[in-house]
């Protein structure tokens, strides 16, 4: 297991360190001098000058990213050139924000999810399986601009009983907070409603035909005791898989929904780096999205294993 | 196992069961509603994206700063935008960008993702683990925030659009391929190929391509749909398509503001429109995979 775990783990570091190569490739693809684009254009050569040496971007690329990495790697994850202030705190402030905003989204369509997959599982080729069915999908594939842009009309507009901006005031009790953030939340539940139903559909509908369950309904176990005891436990292990890797989809969804909600959180904060070509926080923003999904992929890796252990020495695949 | 052993069809047996497969998919996918529904949707799109122009009461271009705001009526069906264009004509021309850059943008990505798939899954080995890392790492991001770095970097245009949501793709649709080409390697037929002597390049090319044509041909509906969703994403945070042309998206970003002052027109069609299409796009992936799967 610790094998398993160290191996996944070195793994994951490789694939960070090619993020980090493709991330500044990026940077170095724009056009233009950061110090130019900061001062705008009518700022004097000599200014110019003093800031890129300043920012380090009069060096080579190689050694700006040996500058940069070293950097990283030690935690310092460089100077906003948006805020002129460092990144590390204003990128914590905003995962804080849209950690609340996910945990709202996750506490809403986990369990929704589920149970609507077990549903449809227990009603198999019935028309409420296909009614939930046909809902999931759609839900999934719409995106949420259109979900967001309707709620708002509806509950923002028209009957006017939901605040149609997700910031709070500084200070706020946590009732206020959500109150503010289940607009925003409910798009995101959406698209990863279906994953999530399809997923414990499909592994409910392949518990209830294996051989364990057929045993315990011929040794006369009620259907419910049967299903809690049997079916649930092994119909979930796909799930958790899904719902872990949904967390990169997460992120993405995050950008939109709190653009269109104005939240401060990190989502915002990226697009805000990129709308402003503030390359440091982009950078540092888009390593720390890579690291979230490693570590959450290798969490659902792990649980996995603990519940299934078929595949606990397995190793990587 | 020796070739010997098993006796060999004859090539024209092998034909004749492919086209049979081929025809009996054809049967079952004209004859799902699905696949009928989301065909007249896109189609409808299509035919509003070529001949909208000439069809809508208004140009959609045109600004008429007397009649800014309005309402739906009976002159404007959808009512006016802030410089009084009409939304109507707006929203049936809006899916233009959208179906020339998503389309061009997973064919893009197919192709490379499918050279990538058959030469990691026919080589394995070192190949396989150094692209596999890379793949890794594009996956690791999601869409839209590749997107907006790729268009940050590389500046907007349509055509970064398709490159930047084409190499997205790729690494995606390489896996599949990949994991197909697993499973074919392993038949007689490659082996026969490779003690005939062919070259590597015509096994994966000549042999192993028609063979998994299946997994890529869902891979890539299913992609062309995540493309109209990414793109009308992008095109909302303003990293998309640009103006002045109409696009659902970014009329969404443009007319947002105004949706306070009860102006709901200015948005809520365009989010409709969106929806239809995108839903549209996805009946038809799945109806083509379930006719896959059933033939």
């Amino acid at each position: 297991m610790l094998v398993f775990i160290l191996k996944r783990l070195g793994l994951g570091l490789i694939t960070l360190w090619i993020l980090s190569l493709i991330v500044f490739s990026a940077a170095q693809l724009l056009p233009g001098d950061p110090a130019r684009a900061i001062l705008g254009p009518l700022a004097a050569p000599s200014a110019v000058t003093a800031l890129a040496h300043q920012l380090g971007t009069d060096k080579s690329v190689l050694s700006q990213y040996g500058t940069w990495i070293g950097h990283v790697v030690t935690g310092n994850l460089g100077t906003s050139h948006q805020y002129q202030a460092a990144v590390g705190p204003l990128l914590t402030t905003a995962l804080g924000n849209s950690l609340k905003l996910a945990a709202l989204a996750f506490v809403l369509v986990v369990p929704l999810g589920i149970l609507g997959g077990v549903i449809a599982a227990l009603n198999v080729g019935k028309p409420l399986d296909r009614v939930i069915s046909v809902v999931g999908l759609t839900a999934t594939v719409i995106p949420e601009v259109v979900s967001g842009i309707v709620l708002i009309l509806i509950f923002g507009i028209a009957l006017n009983v939901l605040p149609i901006s997700a910031d709070t005031p500084p200070g706020a009790g946590i009732g206020t907070q959500i109150y503010h953030l289940i607009m925003p939340a409910i798009p995101l539940t959406l698209i990863l409603f279906g994953y999530i139903e399809q997923m414990a559909r499909a592994g409910t509908v392949e518990a209830l035909a294996s051989d364990y369950a057929r045993t315990a309904t011929l040794k006369g176990l009620p259907r419910g005791v049967m299903i809690r005891r049997h079916v649930l436990r092994n119909s979930l292990l796909p799930t958790i898989t899904v719902i872990a890797s949904q967390i990169g989809y997460l992120i993405g969804g995050l950008v939109l929904v709190e653009v269109l909600f104005h939240y401060n959180g990190f989502g915002q904060l990226i697009y805000r780096a990129a709308t402003s070509k503030d390359f440091p926080m982009l950078e540092a923003g888009v390593l720390v999205i890579g690291a979230a999904y490693m570590v959450a992929t290798l969490i659902a890796d792990i649980i996995y294993s603990l519940l299934n252990p078929r595949i606990r020495y397995r190793g990587v695949e | 196992m020796s070739i010997g052993s098993v006796p060999i069809e004859s090539a024209a047996a092998v034909n004749s069961a492919q086209a049979e497969l081929r025809s009996e998919f054809r049967r079952n996918l004209v004859h799902s509603k699905t696949f009928r529904v989301g065909a007249g949707i896109l189609g409808f799109w299509i035919l509003a994206a070529i001949f909208g122009n000439l069809l809508v009461p208004h140009d959609p271009l045109a600004q008429n700063l007397v009649a800014i705001n309005q309402a739906p009526s009976g002159s404007h069906w959808f009512g006016t935008d802030q410089l009084g264009r009409d939304m109507f004509a707006r929203v049936i021309t809006g899916a233009r960008d959208i179906l020339i850059v998503a389309p061009l943008a997973t064919l893009i990505g197919t192709v490379l993702g499918t050279a990538l798939g058959l030469v990691m899954g026919y080589f394995r080995g070192a190949v396989d683990e150094v692209i596999g890392r890379v793949v890794e790492a594009f996956l690791a991001l999601p869409l839209v925030v590749t997107g907006i770095l790729g268009v940050t970097a590389l500046g907007q245009s349509n055509t970064t659009l398709i490159i930047v949501i084409g190499i997205v793709f790729a690494p995606l649709i390489a896996r599949t391929v990949r994991a197909a080409v697993l499973l074919e390697r392993e038949l007689d037929y490659v082996s026969a190929a490779r003690l005939r002597g062919e070259t590597s390049r015509y096994i994966m090319f000549v042999e192993i391509l028609p063979n998994v044509l299946a997994p890529i041909m869902v891979e890539f509906t299913v992609r062309l749909g995540y493309a109209v969703f990414t793109i009308i994403t992008l095109s909302f945070l303003g990293f998309g398509i640009q103006p002045p042309s109409a696009n659902w998206g970014l009329e969404i970003s443009t007319n947002y503001g105004q949706v306070t002052a009860g102006y709901w027109w200015e948005v809520l069609f365009d989010a409709l429109a969106i929806a239809t299409l995108v839903v549209g796009v996805n009946m038809i992936a799945n109806s083509i995979e379930s006719a896959l799967d059933s033939s």
